[in-house]
């Protein structure tokens, strides 16, 4: 049975579109699912709040929710794309766009759950503190949806991008792999700048003196978590423009995939340990306050080596597109 | 299109270094983290010890990296050897 | 605790939409006609998207079943002006995306400028 060229494309098409709206909700939902729980813990230590911390909650899952939305913007894309006439390469492009926004989404729905729920139990504990934490929390929900901005970034330029100069074997391993790449080491610095965003909410809660360190340390906590996307947007990007030389052979395309694969992959435990150190620091500068600068300085330490495991994956990355 | 023996070998292997590196990053990636969160809350806790608290902690990150560099060994070998 | 709610569902809300008409206007002025229309379809939609976030807040409450059906509702209702930017010329999808997130892109505007414009009060000088 024999298939035309814009029917594979538009199956692929469909295909990644749906891939992308599913995985891609399910990370905001579990992230608006315990912004609420927290919300009904904080409710029930101290109800009269509960319009505090009903409004909070409102405008938290709001900004938690962006991540789906991004995904949901990128399905619709792919299920209305005009494909006509579009070559071979396309069907690989559309589905790692796909891919890349789905797995993408992920985390940063997760992560940006954390402070939502935080901020909620946070002025249950502090009611004095409520517009700070309503803030804080928005900053550092908003930054932990940057991962999942650097993946529609991606899919867009896999989606709009023509791709026709690209030899289908093995390009579309390329393009497929440049999806993998984003989106699953977006995965990791989601979900690890959230669990930094969480801690400095609990610790602004605790103790509202330390909202200045509090923030800066939360920030640059998550600027470093979010280094092992960036390497899967660096890797993504040489995929996507570095034209493999036409072969038939399945290594070469197999070089190319494993090459998304393992950037993608290795980004997710440095992003989540990160993140984790982020929010170790983070916690003990709202009860420690004297000790800012050397804990920043231990959580800068240890951040650099746990990076070191996703700086060993995109080396052998980098191997397997421009040595082997 | 034949796939020949040698082509799938090479093709698996390459699969297989990318891989073996991806997944084996995950690990040290946030064990290395949790280490270094509990450093973190150690020093806040007890500040003059912090010197000795941050060596224990490198010399704790530094043995949970191991399986991450038996991942990049594994990787290489895949990569240049087989 | 409904007033508040409502409160600050309204705020949001209203801010989105005259946001939407002021630019719309300026870039139908400006000689994008599907571009200031898509950023206003967007921008409709993403307010009755915030404020729906709220109203089905009941349905939370309902069970597994409740929660997924508001969820699926949201996102359908979401989708609606994207499909009509892809398949109609009038609205420009690159207009209606921008729009999609301007009750978020409102809401961080007001707190990132809280800063400056409402002195904080005693305990919270930090």
């Amino acid at each position: 049975m024999e298939f035309s060229t814009q029917t594979i494309v538009a199956v692929a098409a469909y295909a990644g579109g749906g891939i992308c709206m599913g995985l891609g909700a399910v990370g905001a939902a579990i992230g608006e699912g315990y912004t609420a729980a927290w919300a009904n813990l904080a409710t029930s230590r101290n109800s009269e709040l509960s319009p505090d911390i009903f409004k909070n909650m409102l405008v938290g899952q709001a900004v938690a929710e962006s991540a789906s939305i991004f995904a949901l913007v990128i399905a619709i894309l792919l299920l209305f794309l005009d494909v006509q006439g579009a070559a071979l390469i396309k069907a690989a492009a559309l589905l790692g766009a796909g891919i890349c926004m789905g797995l993408g989404a992920l985390g940063s729905g997760i992560g940006s759950g954390f402070p939502g729920g935080q901020a909620c139990f946070g002025i249950a504990r502090q009611p004095a503190v409520t517009s700070r934490l309503t803030t804080n929390m928005l900053i550092g929900s908003a930054v932990s949806q940057t991962p999942a901005i650097f993946s529609m970034v991606v899919a867009l330029m896999l989606i709009f991008i023509d791709f026709s100069a690209m030899p289908f074997h093995p390009g579309w391993a390329a393009l497929i792999g440049a999806g993998l790449s984003t989106g699953l080491a977006a995965i990791g610095s989601g979900y690890g700048g959230g669990l930094a965003a969480g801690a400095s909410c609990e610790g602004l809660a605790r103790q509202p003196l330390t909202v200045a360190p509090l923030t800066t340390t939360m920030l640059v906590g998550q600027a470093v978590s979010q280094t092992p996307s960036i390497f899967g947007l660096l890797v993504s990007f040489i995929l996507m423009f570095r034209t493999p030389a036409p072969s038939a052979s399945l290594a070469a395309a197999a070089a190319l995939l494993a090459a998304g694969l393992c950037t993608g992959l290795g980004g997710i435990g440095p992003g989540i340990g990160n993140g984790q150190a982020a929010a170790g620091a983070v916690r003990w500068v709202a009860r420690n306050m004297a000790m800012g600068a050397d804990l920043m300085r231990v959580m800068l330490v240890g951040q650099a080596v746990s990076q070191s495991t996703a700086i060993y994956a995109m080396v052998v990355s980098l191997v397997l597109i421009f040595v082997v | 299109m034949a796939i020949e023996g040698a082509d799938l070998v090479k093709a698996a292997a390459y699969l297989g270094a990318g891989i073996s590196m991806g997944l084996g990053a995950i690990g040290p990636g946030v064990g290395e983290g949790m280490v270094a969160a509990k450093a973190c809350e150690a020093i806040g806790a007890n500040p003059n010890e912090a010197g000795l608290l941050t060596r224990t902690m490198l010399v704790g990150q530094a043995v949970s990296e191991s399986t991450g560099i038996y991942s990049l060994v594994i990787a290489l070998l895949l990569l240049f050897v087989v | 605790m409904d007033d508040t709610l409502r409160e600050i569902q309204k705020r949001y809300a209203s801010r989105t939409l005259y946001a939407a008409l002021a630019a719309g206007a300026l870039l139908m002025a400006a000689g994008w006609p599907p571009l200031g229309k898509g950023l206003i379809l967007g921008a409709l939609f993403s307010a009755i998207n915030f404020v729906l976030i709220g109203e089905l807040l009941v349905w939370r409450l309902g069970g597994a079943r409740a929660r997924l059906a508001g969820q699926m509702l949201r996102f359908g209702l979401m989708a609606v002006p994207l499909v009509m930017a892809a398949r109609r010329p009038e609205f420009s999808l690159w207009g209606v995306v921008p729009g999609l997130f301007l009750v978020q892109a409102m809401i961080l505007a007001d707190h990132g400028t809280r800063r400056w414009r409402i002195r904080p009060q005693g305990i919270e000088e930090g």
